[in-house]
């Protein structure tokens, strides 16, 4: 415990130059805000009504990335739904889209042409493509059964996609094969809690099982079917996967705490966190072997992301934020092809209601 | 909009006037902390002289984050933030200074282990105490005067704990009792402190205990007037017959109301005098510049916050409530007060309740300026 404690407070002196540094580039009119020392730097939006805050993000490239926020209300189940777009330059509300009763609850992107957004309009469950500048929505078949308790969760790959919904009694998986979408049984009793896409025939889905024996669950897509790979030694159950190679898969776990687990092509192995944790929001990779999680920050005034690369861990803190008593983030994506990251978060002034903040680390 | 930029920074303009220089006052005057992250609160506070004060607490503790060990000194002039190379997340709970080159602070981290901390007049650096790796040992209350220093709490079983600096670093004391807990420390002399805290009973709640060391031994005094849950914060002796103590009272329950508690032992028998306050405890007793005991601060019940600080001032035979500055949209939480040696001047620091969270709040009464006759 002294070893992380120690850097994190090494961090904040650190910060505390950066910070400095961001007070003085920010006075002057339209500089870019410095990267501070952990390279995650504030990236400004168009304000939103508070409460709110950045619920997903996705980029399909250095032009192209998506963001579903909430205003007039940021706690759960409140607020009006907006949409953030990157352009290249500059992050702008897109308007029309969630439309009015339309609910967003994951986003995807492999590219610019494989991005996707997977929610509700009305009672349906949709999901949406994004086509000629628009979310051009899909209608998801065979909706029987289909409810969403906590994890709503949705894959893209080149060519391919998976969302997939899940209940007390069951999980419905859709599968996007380019042309349509379908149902895809799910081969063993699984709640489906994260879904990860390499490829169109390389994906994951990860859980828990529901056969009472407390064990986490992982399933594989070969391209052609999906089969049961072994997690023993995994207890719990898993949240969220990314597959970084065919050799390479990095899950985070959650039983009394949570975990970091790690596929190698032939087994699970479980990598405890390097601090103990409420939260793990959110998972992404560099596109291969760094993986960061965005965690429960123990700083009021700045996010904490977790990396972990070569077996070791390094606390890395977001932008210094002044009079900000937290920091949420909720979702982070890779720019496809880089090692750039968004994250969605929200943040709250003392004595101001929340707010939207989008990061970003080169 | 101009006309409130005028008058925001007018306000603005008069709190750093009396911040710069406390006028001489016989109301408690708002001193201005000095820039902190949100969200602070300071908690314990001492005196050097009119130039030199330190007020210690925690800073940026946010809504799901532990805050930092905060220390903020007075110059004579303005609080301003010390700058501090601790390692750890957590708060500061007591401070006391004997010399511009001798200070001490203790404090507790988020894994609850106990800090204690040296001004050696550059720097604050950590010193270690005979039991600190133990664990549930809590440290409460460090006092320094004429060249000793103590620092008092419980351990992590349940027993008084009295911690003494010397040459070879800090000594525990023999137990004052079996079990229970320490929380007020007043140091006369080497053969002269006195101590208060609670006797825990058996089949639970506490009573309070007031207990004196002439060097050698402690000697307990009888149990004061108690209740349930008694605790004597601080005490405040002038002679072995003149001893006030000060804390709070609890019934059972989890939101029973925090009463105040205030006794008095004449050397035969205690007394309790009514305390012009209905809820909260009392935390800290200092004296004015004569040795006698002078102001009572109060940490308020939380769920009967009041607007304003209240004191106890103390003319020589009876206690009676004065209320600190009313400042719009907050409530009191807590105030700990120090006498300013060499003046007639009191300093009080401690938080506010605002809606969003806390923020710290000096206050000061008497002259800086002026010695007393």
């Amino acid at each position: 415990m002294p070893r992380p404690r120690n850097r994190g407070a090494h961090r904040y002196l650190l910060g505390l130059l950066t910070g400095a540094a961001l007070v003085v580039t920010g006075l002057a009119a339209g500089a870019t805000p410095a990267y501070g020392a952990s390279g995650w730097r504030d990236v400004a939006i168009p304000a939103p009504q508070p409460p709110a805050t950045v619920d997903y993000v996705a980029a399909g490239d250095a032009r192209n990335a998506w963001a579903i926020g909430r205003e007039n209300g940021a706690d759960p189940g409140q607020g009006t739904p907006f949409q953030l777009r990157w352009d290249g330059t500059a992050w702008r509300r897109e308007p029309g889209f969630p439309a009015a009763g339309e609910f967003v609850g994951a986003m995807s992107a492999a590219s610019a042409r494989d991005a996707w957004a997977f929610g509700s309009s009305g009672s349906q469950w949709y999901a949406w493509h994004w086509e000629n500048d628009a979310w051009k929505p899909y209608l998801l078949p065979d909706q029987e059964g289909a409810d969403v308790l906590v994890y709503q969760p949705l894959a893209a790959a080149r060519g391919g996609a998976w969302a997939a919904s899940e209940s007390f009694l069951t999980s419905v998986l859709w599968h996007w094969d380019g042309r349509a979408w379908a149902r895809q049984e799910v081969p063993a009793d699984v709640a489906v809690f994260g879904l990860g896409a390499r490829t169109a025939s390389d994906a994951w889905a990860v859980g828990y099982s529901r056969d009472g024996s407390n064990a986490a669950a992982a399933m594989h897509w070969d391209g052609h079917a999906w089969n049961v790979v072994d997690t023993s030694g995994l207890t719990g159950a898993l949240i969220r996967v990314r597959p970084v190679s065919a050799t390479s898969v990095y899950a985070v776990g959650s039983d009394n705490g949570f975990y970091l687990a790690h596929w190698n092509g032939t087994a699970w192995t479980r990598v405890p966190l390097p601090i103990t944790t409420n939260v793990v929001n959110a998972i992404a990779t560099n596109g291969g072997d760094r993986v960061w999680l965005a965690v429960q920050s123990d700083h009021a005034f700045q996010s904490l992301y977790l990396r972990y690369a070569k077996g070791r861990w390094a606390k890395v803190y977001g932008p210094e934020r002044t009079d900000v008593v937290e920091v949420k983030v909720n979702d982070i994506a890779r720019v496809p092809g880089t090692s750039t990251l968004w994250s969605a978060a929200s943040a709250v002034v003392f004595q101001n209601p929340r707010t939207a903040i989008i990061e970003e680390r080169r | 909009m101009m006309r409130r930029l005028l008058v925001a920074g007018a306000l603005a303009l008069g709190l750093v006037v009396s911040a710069a220089a406390p006028a001489t006052a016989a109301d408690w005057q708002v001193v201005q902390p000095g820039k902190t992250r949100p969200i602070t609160r300071l908690i314990g506070v001492t005196a050097l002289n009119a130039t030199s004060a330190w007020a210690v607490g925690e800073e940026a503790v946010g809504l799901s984050a532990p805050g930092f060990p905060l220390i903020m000194r007075w110059d004579g002039t303005q609080w301003t933030k010390v700058t501090t190379s601790l390692r750890w997340q957590g708060r500061l709970t007591s401070v006391s200074v004997e010399s511009a080159r001798q200070a001490w602070a203790i404090g507790q981290d988020t894994g609850l282990n106990q800090h204690v901390l040296r001004w050696n007049g550059k720097a604050w650096r950590e010193v270690a105490f005979p039991g600190q790796d133990e664990s549930g040992v809590q440290l409460s209350r460090v006092r320094s005067a004429g060249g000793e220093t103590w620092i008092v709490g419980a351990t992590g079983t349940g027993v008084p704990l009295a911690l003494r600096w010397t040459s070879g670093g800090f000594v525990r004391l023999p137990d004052v009792i079996a079990t229970g807990g320490l929380s007020g420390v007043q140091i006369r002399g080497v053969s002269d402190v006195w101590v208060s805290g609670f006797t825990a009973r058996v089949g639970g709640g506490s009573i309070g205990l007031v207990a004196h060391w002439d060097g050698t031994a402690w000697q307990v005094l009888p149990t004061p007037p108690s209740c349930i849950f008694t605790g004597v914060s601080d005490v405040f002796a002038t002679t072995a017959s003149d001893v006030w103590g000060g804390g709070g009272c609890r019934g059972v329950g989890t939101i029973s109301p925090v009463n105040p508690l205030l006794v008095h032992w004449d050397g035969t028998a205690w007394t309790q005098p009514t305390v012009p306050i209905q809820f909260g405890s009392l935390n800290t007793i200092a004296p004015d510049d004569q040795g006698r005991p002078r102001w009572i601060s109060h940490t308020a019940f939380n769920l009967v916050p009041p607007a304003q600080a209240q004191y106890l001032s103390y003319d020589g035979q009876a206690w009676t409530l004065v209320p600190g500055p009313a400042v719009a949209g907050q409530s009191l939480e807590t105030m700990q007060v120090a006498h300013v040696p060499g003046t007639d001047a009191t300093w009080a620091v401690g938080s506010a309740a605002v809606s969003g969270g806390s923020v710290p709040r000096i206050e000061l009464i008497g002259s800086l300026a002026a010695p007393t006759g």
